[in-house]
């Protein structure tokens, strides 16, 4: 087995891959924007679609 | 760049965690990145299939976009009025994005979910950077959501569908009933079913029921005035200004919305608006689809004044924000709109506007029904 496929197979390299993933992702699934808290505090039955659907889509853009 | 940083972040906390925690459980953190994952995904969407399901996603083609020519538009905008034109084009993405959000509940589906979705919102990132939108880091980021499911079970799918081979569905899933959780996933599934499943899905159909759009102002037009309209008379500052290609201030058709938008063609160039943001407004004053991304008119806001008749017009294109009108509206017969006043300059103005009785295919074939509608060999 040559030298990539051993560490692409070991449990290290797993290991660090799986925690940096969860990381990432979660990170930007965590919005930081003010847009994204004045959005959830003024939720309203009326603009509920506005609302849901600009909560989902901020949350992957950053800055 | 955001990401990268974020990123970089990420792997510093990695190597932090595993300093303080070298051996993790691989199959139970990889369930729960997988259970984050789904459930992220499954929300964004059902949120975006119900509104597209009941086409909400994108509104009707105004009048007055009817009569913008087709390279005023940009891209976007025209990939927009393509769907806009097509609503059952519509319902089908939205069926796809339900569906694949309702096999992405279920553990034993996920896969058949982002085999969906792969491939869908592939597509729509390629749409966003064909077309221009701006959005390109959303569907990224959907992609992005989906790798983790998709990734466990690529080589069971590899094995079967490349090598032919007898293969196992996986096996491993954490023992809910001995977990403290076990409470709390009861509660979380029943209130993620309730609200992103029955409250979503209630109000976008009750939205499509009640004909809503989440796009133009609300505020309703002029009773009886709606349409195109050419202009006839043309006087300012009592001079009678001729039709002519040369002469930039004169209106050369006006089109009245059923809701308060007026938007005037003229022979000037358009200085376009883009959106600054791409979030969806709330409220009319910040409803700006009709008039971002377009040329070719202006677009105005407007007041009436029953009582003295007296239609107030403001600009919506930030480039224009000067531009307003005080006209007193009157209709010497039921064909024509006469409009005196003043602009925002204080020169005084008279149009004498006429209903051009135009007829649009788009409702002609409404009437008919589509599939009356067509060539026979």
């Amino acid at each position: 087995m040559s030298r990539v496929k051993k560490i692409y197979a070991s449990n290290s390299f797993k290991d660090i891959l799986l925690r940096i993933s969860l990381l990432w992702i979660v990170l930007l699934s965590i919005p930081i924007q003010q847009d994204f808290y004045s959005i959830l505090l003024s939720l309203s039955w009326q603009y509920l679609l506005i609302d849901f659907y600009n909560l989902g889509h901020l949350s992957s853009s950053f800055f | 760049m955001d990401w990268t940083i974020y990123l970089g972040i990420a792997v510093a906390l990695a190597l932090l965690w595993r300093s303080r925690q070298p051996h993790l459980e691989l199959n139970k953190w990889y369930y729960y990145l997988r259970i984050f994952s789904r459930y992220k995904l499954a929300s964004i969407l059902l949120v975006a299939g119900f509104l597209k399901v009941f086409p909400l996603y994108v509104p009707e083609i105004s009048l007055s976009h009817l009569n913008t020519g087709y390279g005023y538009f940009q891209h976007w905008k025209h990939l927009l009025l393509s769907l806009s034109a097509a609503p059952a084009y519509l319902v089908f993405l939205g069926i796809v994005e339900v569906a694949a959000a309702i096999l992405l509940l279920f553990r034993r589906t996920a896969f058949l979910g982002v085999i969906f979705i792969i491939p869908f919102y592939g597509n729509v990132f390629l749409a966003d950077l064909a077309y221009e939108g701006g959005d390109f880091l959303v569907s990224t980021y959907i992609v992005l959501l989906s790798l983790p499911v998709f990734v466990y079970d690529l080589g069971r799918l590899g094995r079967l569908i490349y090598h032919k081979a007898f293969t196992q569905p996986a096996a491993w899933h954490l023992e809910w009933n001995h977990s403290r959780w076990k409470k709390v996933r009861v509660v979380g599934k029943i209130s993620f079913a309730v609200v992103f499943f029955f409250v979503v899905g209630f109000k976008s159909y009750s939205a499509f029921r009640q004909q809503q759009n989440l796009f133009y102002p609300q505020h309703k037009g002029l009773e009886g005035i709606v349409g195109k309209y050419w202009v006839k008379d043309f006087v300012l500052n009592g001079d009678t200004i001729a039709p002519s290609p040369f002469e930039n201030g004169r209106w050369k058709d006006v089109v009245f919305e059923r809701w308060n938008t007026l938007s005037i063609r003229v022979n000037e160039s358009i200085v376009v608006e883009e959106p600054a943001s791409r979030l969806w407004p709330r409220q009319d004053s910040l409803r700006n689809y009709e008039y971002t991304q377009v040329g070719d008119r202006l677009y105005y806001t407007f007041q009436f004044s029953e009582q003295d008749s007296i239609l107030t017009l403001a600009n919506r294109n930030k480039h224009y924000i000067a531009g307003s009108y005080r006209l007193q509206l009157s209709q010497p017969d039921s064909n024509a709109v006469l409009l005196r006043g003043t602009n925002g300059r204080g020169d005084s103005l008279q149009v004498l506007l006429v209903d051009a009785k135009k007829k649009y295919l788009l409702e002609e074939v409404k009437k008919v029904g589509r599939r009356k509608v067509g060539y026979k060999l």
